[in-house]
């Protein structure tokens, strides 16, 4: 009873925290957010994306053709929600709450610990943690991702004791697949290396019927990304291998080895390297991900003082790891990581999403041996560790964040949009330069009626939806331009400019006639977008200088 | 004695980081080389006198180490660090001032979140099997310590360790590991103190692989 009291009392919190100010924190929408908002947007109004295609099996989007699962989960989110914040980041948020419930399920089964309270104060932590945090509150496929993931693993568990999990286990991790580029490659890892481990009681005559229809299963739903297999856009990430970085190494080094030794030895070196950092406490839990819309400032994937049970926790994991749960632990971790680490980014949180289960699994180890040592002494401790944590959490998300981060995440955008609303008879000029794409920011925020961008768009793309990779935004949405500033041109038309604080200088604007209008800025005061409304009229009446651009 | 000797030289030959520690001076080099040596037999033979001279060894090379050290002001924020906090105290809501402040602008937190940092260092397995790739430290010439291809004879060795009578010596690595964390470490060269742990596990799991080909080949005869 005091169990499942405290289960609602978490399931209650978790939706608290993942749920609270999710439309304001982080301010802004990003272009990854924005852009999947609009496409189910358009789906909901047209039953086309963006590009005018209808009912697509991966996205294009900003060209990276992501699975779909994500985008049309958000239809009715959008339905009901309208176009905004929290309609987009919904499902990752609900996606969140369902995964600490998988979560407490997977640390019951597994049993880490014969006491009750283990599981719980684990999934609290799991629940606190940056990493799932920083993800559940983007509008993009990475927490679903790991849903699907994790019961599809958590399925794989029981069925190593009951046949019939076996089945439900791959289909949710085929499902996976169509929910975000990672799962296409650590699903077959992880499947492939479920079967090998544990090949003795999967291959026994017993479980062998429902290993194959479950295998069966989950190839049958792969139908339709198998009819996009073999176009450009299933393999669109392959840019992000690191091919030419190992090139550049063993070309340095064939001044003392043969670049036929050269190669493997520096591929294989930095697929370690890429790999160990998943496992680096320095990078679990000292350093942010250096992708500021991956992570809070001041604020790794992990708080610092889990680094104390996590070098436990592998301690005694591989202490144990003869037992089938830390077998399956040890599986988990090491599979997890790998397509993140075969790609060039230094440490992705994103990309390595799903590590964060095996790596708290390892946390959890630790927690359940202090535990077990401390006794009575645990308790006030665990009160202090999850003051602590919220304190850094509060402090780097609700703080930190919404200030330092505001335009990585597009703040302005809105402001924007309503700044632009004020003069539907006027022609814009948007500069673009050091902006991120301007033209799904703004077709999220008036909002632009979907057959207008669809029409905007280059109109091969939907013929040749998914040979056509290139990214070429549009650059003309109804009485808005999207390019570069011509000065010999537009001073000498009524329009209005908007540029960020680098588009037209003072001096500028005083030579030319341009008049300010408005001014957009972050919450720390600095320039967002300024506009300015040319004076055709008064800048012939102007002295000509020398044009300044 | 001489085969353990071999696979010690063994070891040491195969670490980059012995070549730049004696490039870089001769006797630190020695003198790194010497203590991982005394460290080594002492996991063996763990009789009092090399318990004494792998303490004083240790010591030595710390000391070097402290030496070599730039001294940061650890008790101070630099310009930068200042302006940030300044900032960063704006933007809290007024009632929580009076923590915030002293979080943010203490001298104690500029300490503090160094000391974090460099243990952080410390403890980062690419630290010393690929000069900190892929997160390199800015404004570091980060040095080749040991080539992953030793990342599988460390943990062999961490493995034998346990059977050994002498593997409380290490804790020895408290000595470093405390200036280290305290102070940081010449970047260029990384926190050699620790250079003789990392030797002598590498040259343990070399002559404990070493006697099982021996053994082998002797069976085969």
């Amino acid at each position: 009873m005091k169990t499942t009291v405290a289960f609602i009392l978490l399931i209650i919190f978790s939706a608290a925290l993942f749920l609270y100010q999710l439309d304001k924190v982080p301010a802004g929408l990003y272009a990854d957010e924005v852009s999947t908002g609009y496409n189910a947007y358009s789906l909901l109004l047209t039953g086309k994306d963006e590009y005018g295609k209808p009912y697509p099996i991966a996205f294009k989007l900003l060209g990276s053709y992501t699975p779909p699962l994500y985008t049309y989960l958000t239809v009715p989110s959008v339905w009901l929600f309208g176009l905004n914040a929290f309609s987009v980041r919904l499902v990752s948020a609900l996606s969140a709450v369902l995964l600490v419930i998988t979560f407490y399920l997977l640390v019951r089964g597994l049993r880490i610990s014969s006491s009750r309270s283990l599981p719980l104060i684990a999934s609290l932590f799991f629940a606190l943690t940056p990493w799932l945090i920083i993800n559940n509150r983007t509008g993009h496929e990475a927490t679903l991702a790991l849903l699907l993931f994790a019961a599809g693993v958590f399925s794989l568990w029981k069925g190593l004791k009951e046949q019939s999990f076996l089945v439900l286990g791959f289909l949710t991790l085929s499902a996976s697949i169509y929910t975000g580029h990672t799962a296409k490659f650590l699903v077959p890892i992880f499947s492939l290396a479920y079967l090998i481990v544990f090949r003795k009681t999967l291959f026994s005559k017993s479980y062998l019927k429902m290993l194959v229809a479950g295998i069966a299963l989950a190839f049958f739903i792969q139908i339709p990304n198998l009819a996009i297999a073999f176009t450009p856009a299933f393999s669109v990430k392959g840019q992000l291998f690191y091919s030419s970085e190992v090139v550049r190494q063993a070309n340095y080094a064939t001044q003392t080895i043969p670049q036929s030794l050269a190669i493997p030895y520096f591929a294989i070196r930095e697929f370690l390297s890429q790999f160990f950092t998943y496992f680096s406490p320095r990078s679990l839990f000292f350093l942010p991900d250096p992708d500021p819309q991956r992570s809070f400032p001041e604020l790794s994937a992990f708080y610092p003082w889990m680094v104390i049970p996590y070098l436990i926790g592998i301690t005694i994991l591989i202490k144990t790891r003869k037992e089938l749960s830390s077998k399956f632990i040890l599986l988990l971790a090491l599979s997890t990581p790998i397509p993140a680490a075969l790609t060039k980014d230094p440490f992705s949180t994103y990309r390595a999403l799903p590590a964060l289960i095996p790596l708290m699994l390892i946390i959890s180890l630790g927690i359940n041996w202090l535990k077990e040592k401390l006794g009575k002494a645990a308790l006030p401790l665990i009160i202090i560790a999850i003051i602590y944590s919220l304190f850094l959490l509060w402090r780097s998300l609700f703080v930190l964040l919404p200030h330092e981060r505001a335009v990585t995440w597009g703040y302005g955008f809105q402001a924007l949009a309503e700044e632009i609303k004020k003069h539907p008879d006027q022609k814009i000029v948007i500069d673009p330069s050091r902006l991120k794409p301007v033209y799904i920011e703004l077709a999220y925020f008036l909002p632009l009626p979907p057959p207008l961008l669809q029409d905007s768009h280059d109109l091969t793309v939907r013929d040749n939806y998914y040979q056509h990779v290139a990214f070429n935004p549009p650059s003309n949405l109804s009485n808005i331009e999207i390019r570069g500033i011509i000065w010999e041109k537009d001073i000498y038309e009524e329009k209005i400019i908007v540029g960020d604080e680098f588009a037209v200088s003072p001096v500028q604007a005083e030579e030319h006639a341009l008049r300010k209008i408005f001014e957009i800025r972050d919450p720390l005061g600095k320039i967002i977008f300024q506009g300015f409304q040319t004076d055709p009229i008064e800048k012939r009446l102007k002295k000509p200088k020398s044009h300044s651009s | 004695m001489a085969r353990k000797v071999l696979w010690f030289l063994a070891a040491c030959a195969s670490s980059l980081w012995s070549w730049e520690l004696l490039i870089f001076n001769p006797y630190l080099g020695l003198l790194a080389i010497a203590t991982s040596f005394i460290l080594y037999l002492s996991l063996f033979n763990p009789i009092r006198k090399l318990l004494l001279l792998s303490l004083l060894f240790i010591s030595a090379l710390t000391v070097f180490q402290i030496k070599l050290t730039p001294k940061d002001l650890i008790l101070s924020f630099t310009p930068a660090e200042k302006t940030l906090a300044r900032v960063r105290t704006g933007e809290y809501p007024p009632y929580t001032n009076f923590i915030t402040r002293r979080w943010e602008e203490r001298k104690e937190s500029a300490a503090v979140s160094v000391m974090i940092r460099n243990f952080s260092e410390v403890i980062d397995p690419n630290l010393y099997f690929f000069a900190s790739h892929p997160r390199e430290r800015i404004g570091t010439g980060e040095v080749e310590k040991f080539s992953y291809l030793l990342i599988p004879f460390f943990i062999h060795g961490l493995v034998m360790i346990r059977k050994l009578p002498g593997k409380h010596n290490l804790f020895l690595i408290s000595i470093p590991a405390l200036t280290t964390i305290i102070l940081g470490d010449i970047k260029t060269l990384g926190p050699f103190a620790f250079y003789p742990f990392f030797a002598s596990i590498i040259s343990l799991s070399f002559f404990k692989i070493g006697e099982k080909i021996k053994l082998w080949a002797e069976k085969k005869s």
